[in-house]
């Protein structure tokens, strides 16, 4: 009877003879794309040489990182600073109607890329392939700047049927889907590039 | 072809050359830099299109290989070859790409590799074929095609295997084995 070997134990009795003589035809060079010089000289002199012994290419990604992550924040601030100026049609706001649109609304191509870059937003954030990567803080950010800007929207559109002719809720809400598709934008912009 | 990595500089002439140029390249002089890297970049190029099984894939790792090389020059005393480690950069770029894939596609099970991979067989040509190799190793689940191209590609003994990929030997000779038999069965078809 023979007692089985254990693979770490077991003589390497190599790759056998076709397989090897397959692996010794492989070429020992390949040649690399045509620009792929030129696009790691951009890349050198997009970065620079760390002089310090300590995690250098680490720690620029980290710096990269904060500074990204301080632009976001910054860019849901102003949402949150845009949504809060606009505080008369903030009064009655109510989160739950903040899909009620109005029917010019409906027909708006504006209002149609707002909803679609919500989608969006949705569908990324949601997906743990390409969210892996993003910082928790920075999601919750825009998470609540979305909520505030919906909120006021609501606010706006129930103002607007009570007062068809309220100008400035009419105003408001042109001010603040423009500033809702800019902060998705730039923040799916963002976030992919960390 | 297990070569060893160094295999770039051929005669004394040509070391002395490479130690030239890896002096200015430390220096700061990006030519010197662009001589070491139309030097050594199709080796290199070569070992990561093995291990990430992919043209494009392994054009980024490239890149990434020798920005690293070029950020860490200045630090570097030369105590192996400069292919050696450069050699070491690719092969770590390409483990920290595998991790963040590994991460991304949790979901894919070795089943369905294993299923790519039988899918994946040579349409035509002669059996044995250098082309026919290279499909089939592409198309291995990326650890078992990282342990067997370090192994019976780039000659790492098993130790310095499981040493890099943070896995056991015991893994990584099951794993070998295994891609052997399967390359060895794609060509026989």
């Amino acid at each position: 009877m023979t007692t089985p070997q254990h693979p770490q134990s077991a003589p390497d009795a190599g790759p056998g003879e076709a397989l090897q003589r397959a692996i010794d035809a492989l070429p020992a060079e390949r040649t690399p794309p045509a620009d792929s010089w030129a696009q790691l000289q951009q890349a050198m002199l997009a970065t620079s040489r760390v002089t310090d012994a300590e995690q250098p290419s680490e720690r620029v990604r980290t710096n990269r990182r904060t500074v990204r992550v301080a632009r976001l924040g910054m860019a849901a601030l102003l949402a949150v600073v845009l949504v809060t100026s606009i505080s008369r049609v903030r009064r009655s706001a109510r989160a739950d109607v903040a899909s009620a649109l109005l029917p010019e609304e409906r027909s708006d191509p504006r209002v149609r890329a707002v909803l679609d870059e919500t989608r969006n937003w949705r569908a990324a954030s949601t997906d743990s392939l390409r969210s892996m990567r993003w910082p928790l803080e920075a999601r919750d950010a825009i998470e609540s700047a979305l909520v505030v800007t919906e909120t006021a929207l609501a606010s706006a559109r129930s103002a607007l049927r009570a007062h068809p002719d309220d100008a400035a809720a009419r105003d408001a809400i042109v001010v603040l889907r423009a500033k809702q598709l800019h902060l998705l934008q730039r923040a799916m912009t963002l976030l992919d590039e960390i | 072809m297990t070569t060893s990595p160094s295999a770039s500089v051929s005669s004394p002439d040509d070391a002395d050359r490479e130690r030239a140029l890896v002096a200015s390249a430390q220096q700061g002089d990006d030519a010197a830099f662009g001589a070491l890297y139309r030097r050594h970049a199709p080796r290199v190029f070569a070992l990561l299109i093995r291990l990430a099984g992919d043209d494009v894939l392994a054009s980024d790792l490239l890149q990434e290989t020798f920005l690293q090389a070029w950020r860490g020059l200045p630090h570097w005393r030369g105590e192996s070859a400069l292919a050696t480690w450069l050699h070491r950069i690719a092969v770590n770029a390409h483990l920290a790409a595998l991790r963040a894939q590994r991460r991304r596609d949790a979901r894919e099970t070795a089943e369905e590799e294993m299923e790519k991979l039988a899918g994946i067989a040579a349409p035509s040509g002669e059996p044995g074929t250098r082309i026919d190799l290279e499909r089939a190793i592409a198309a291995l689940p990326p650890r078992m095609r990282t342990a067997f191209v370090l192994r019976d590609v780039e000659g790492y003994s098993y130790e310095e295997i499981a040493l890099i990929t943070d896995n056991a030997a015991g893994t990584i000779r099951a794993q070998v084995s295994r891609a052997r038999l399967l390359l060895s069965r794609e060509l026989e078809r």
